[in-house]
């Protein structure tokens, strides 16, 4: 059986050490015994030796390298025997169990373990052997009963904790469409399905509804995790794009207009990519998925703020012009996050697609294949996702570039968001 | 206190009580009361009020201050075929009468093989509240509810109190009574006449589906109200009364943790070792595992004797904002 070779505590007050010397690399058979490497602690320089006789494997101490106590620097094998998986945390795990990114200092009550710090792989046998899976008794019998495999989930649960909630058959609830559609209004020809950003839902769409005429056909869409969606495992702009267009497909929804903003925008883009011959023309504000940059800040301020005055600040930042942002935009959006598990939920999918404050992954959009018009409209004040983004679109998108506007053109220039849809709504089902 | 009133009335808890000890006395000669001070001075807390008018000296009888020697004389009277119902001024005085509750009553009828019974009945205003103290605010049922041999029950209305001390003075077998001090003047519709109540049943109180709040006695009434804000909040709680300790209505428990996937048990005895414990592992134990969707919370009293100070007597139990927190926590994900 493999042994782990742990950083040693060598005397009463040392939390952490540094190899000093390495006498053994990896596969040199030693004996019980053999010194195997020296440690350094402020007061001593001691020989560790080793406890089992074997073949050394998986040493990853750099000589001089500070490291906690406990920390795993190698192994010892039998002959023929492989290294024990968990020397290489899977990605996955570390995202599952590890705090969110926070990659600014905004303020949170349970303050979360530096990500800096390194994983500390506990010296416990048990928990060596596999990372800690943390799933309800609810959310491990569903998985079970569902033939769901519980690593593929994401917890949104305290400390990653997969929960009944996360596993997508819902407790008795629809189990083929978790995603909420609402028709904000029904009309003739292809409706327009509007895709809403991070953290929000299709209520938020009702200013620029307003401005719409009346025989538009209009739906919104909760995006999984949010509103009144239920939750999904999403890895990817294209996770969400699926999930969108099998609601459409259970709505009996053939063809569509795509609108989608920020993240929507990106799930518009991709969802575009992936039914390219179901989309008739394709909007997008700000959109996600063009860029890696993005405000993480803004991300981790919205997972992460307690009480209304903290999102308020946060929020700030969607904005141009602060004056815009009243009081009730506030308290909603707040009510909103404050439901249970929201944020929790919330901050797992963050950590798939915006993990660090950077997009991970890309719309995947092979423009010359989208023969529909394409409109992308950004503000020029947008702190959360650089206007640079539409920078390298080619020559067929349209792009409206959009002063003293920020990350909300559809309500910071509504009547202009409003006009552009129309146009391409009226283009292409003239077309 | 007697019929005069109309049909559809309501009683103080206090009240329903001392009318269930006088139906029971004027139906069965055998009912007989015992206590300290119970008789002119109509008890502690008055439950037994004029009632030494209305029965005489014999069968309303201030003992000696000697709960031992009082208990003693119970167990020996109902063993002999009375029924009498032995008043404790306070249950912390329960730990003088240990002898003849725990060795004594909980275990003749099985150490004689089924030929004799004790048909006790101990009354014991308890909990805190009251500002009485470290000896005299005490939840104690958990020590009783230990017990084979013994039942125990914890009414928390007026209905009920009534209904099942009627229960408890009919049972053949010893049943220990629990009184909250700050339930006595609580109003709630009584029915006339006589009637029992199960000694083995809990309540649903409130439906809810997201999360089950498990509660004895007091803490019933805190739950209530905790959930009715978390109402306001979205969150639905199922509130349990679980009216009797031992036996112990499992299944009402189980079948509403299965429905909900989450338990909050809130009591106000220690939460080390208490009646939340037992619940909480009940659950842990049962089918009801598998729906768990949260960790099952324990929300008792402080680890500490109970304060005189007033404001640090009601911070070492359970209050209605320390539910609304955990129940909100718990629906959240709990920890």
């Amino acid at each position: 059986m493999a042994t782990e070779l742990i950083l040693p505590r060598v005397d009463m007050d040392m939390a952490e050490g540094k190899i000093a010397y390495w006498y053994v690399k990896d596969g040199d058979q030693v004996t019980k015994g053999q010194v195997l490497f020296e440690i350094e602690t402020d007061k001593a320089t001691m020989e560790v030796d080793a406890p089992a006789a074997g073949i050394v494997a998986g040493l990853c101490g750099e000589i001089g390298e500070v490291m906690p106590v406990g920390q795993v620097v190698g192994w010892i094998l039998a002959p023929g025997e492989g290294l024990p998986s968990a020397a290489e945390p899977p990605v996955e795990a570390a995202v599952a169990e590890g705090p969110l990114p926070a990659p600014a200092s905004v303020s949170s009550p349970e303050p979360a373990p530096a990500p800096a710090a390194p994983p500390v792989v506990a010296a416990d046998p048990v928990a060596a052997g596999a990372p800690l899976l943390r799933a309800t008794p609810l959310a491990r019998s569903l998985a079970r009963e569902h033939g769901i495999e519980l690593r593929s989930l994401i917890g949104s649960g305290p400390q990653g904790r997969i929960v009944g909630a996360d596993v997508p058959v819902g407790a008795g609830g629809n189990r083929t469409s978790p995603l909420h559609l609402h028709w904000w209004q029904r009309g003739s020809g292809a409706p327009v399905v509007l895709l809403h950003g991070f953290g929000a839902d299709h209520a938020g769409w009702r200013p620029l509804v307003s401005l719409l005429p009346p025989d538009m056909p209009l739906i919104g869409i909760d995006l999984p995790n949010h509103g009144k969606s239920g939750r999904l495992p999403v890895e990817s702009l294209q996770d969400l794009a699926d999930a969108v267009l099998r609601r459409l497909d259970q709505e009996g929804v053939d063809r569509f207009h795509l609108l989608g903003h920020s993240l929507g925008g990106g799930t518009a883009l991709a969802a575009a990519a992936l039914a390219r011959d179901r989309v008739r023309s394709l909007t997008v504000l700000a959109p996600a998925g063009l860029g890696a940059d993005i405000d993480g800040a803004f991300i981790d301020g919205l997972v992460s703020a307690q009480t209304e005055s903290a999102l308020r600040a946060v929020l700030l930042r969607l904005f141009h012009d602060p004056a815009v942002l009243s009081g009730s935009f506030v308290a909603t959006a707040f009510q909103q996050l404050q439901a249970p598990g929201r944020q929790a939920a919330l901050a797992a999918l963050a950590a798939r697609l915006m993990p660090a404050g950077r997009q991970a992954g890309s719309a995947g959009v092979a423009w010359p294949t989208l023969r529909v018009p394409i409109k992308v409209v950004w503000g020029r004040a947008d702190r959360i996702l650089p206007i640079a983004h539409a920078a390298d679109l080619p020559g067929r998108v349209a792009v409206h570039l959009l002063h003293d506007v920020g990350h909300l053109p559809q309500v910071e220039a509504a009547g202009l968001v409003a006009e552009l849809l129309q146009q391409q709504w009226r283009a292409a089902e003239a077309a | 206190m007697s019929a005069e009133n109309a049909a559809s009335r309501e009683l103080t808890y206090s009240q329903a009580i001392q009318e269930a000890l006088a139906l029971a006395m004027e139906r069965d000669d055998r009912v007989f009361l015992m206590g300290e001070d119970i008789g002119v001075y109509g008890g502690a807390f008055q439950v037994t009020g004029d009632l030494v008018h209305r029965f005489g000296e014999d069968r309303v009888m201030d003992t000696p201050i000697s709960e031992l020697g009082g208990a003693g004389v119970a167990v020996g009277a109902a063993l002999l075929g009375q029924r009498p119902v032995f008043e404790f001024q306070f249950s912390d005085f329960a730990a003088l009468a240990m002898e003849q509750i725990v060795n004594q009553a909980a275990k003749i009828r099985y150490m004689l093989g089924g030929k004799a019974s004790v048909p006790l009945v101990m009354r014991f205003p308890s909990g805190s509240g009251t500002g009485a103290a470290a000896q005299h605010s005490q939840s104690l049922e958990a020590w009783l509810a230990h017990v084979p041999g013994l039942k125990v029950v914890q009414p928390s209305t007026p209905h009920d109190a009534k209904g099942m001390l009627l229960a408890a003075i009919e049972d053949p077998d010893p049943v220990m009574f629990f009184e909250h001090k700050l339930l006595y003047k609580m109003k709630g519709p009584v029915p006339e006449g006589y009637y029992t109540e199960p000694l083995h049943e809990a309540r649903v109180r409130r439906v809810g589906d997201q999360v089950t709040i498990a509660a004895n006695s007091i803490m019933v009434h805190k739950a209530l109200d905790a959930a009715e804000q978390l109402a306001a909040e979205g969150i639905s709680a199922e509130v349990i009364d679980l009216r009797s300790l031992r036996p112990m209505d499992y299944r009402t428990v189980i079948d509403s943790v299965c429905k909900t996937t989450r338990l909050v048990c809130v009591y106000e005895g220690t939460k080390q070792f208490g009646i939340g414990t037992e619940v909480a592992a009940a659950i842990a134990e049962s089918d009801a595992f598998d729906r768990l969707d949260a960790p099952i919370v324990r929300l008792g009293g402080a680890d500490c004797p109970l304060p005189y100070n007033p404001d640090l007597e009601r911070a070492a139990v359970p209050q209605v904002p320390d539910i609304v927190a955990a129940v909100r926590r718990t629906v959240q994900g709990g920890r």
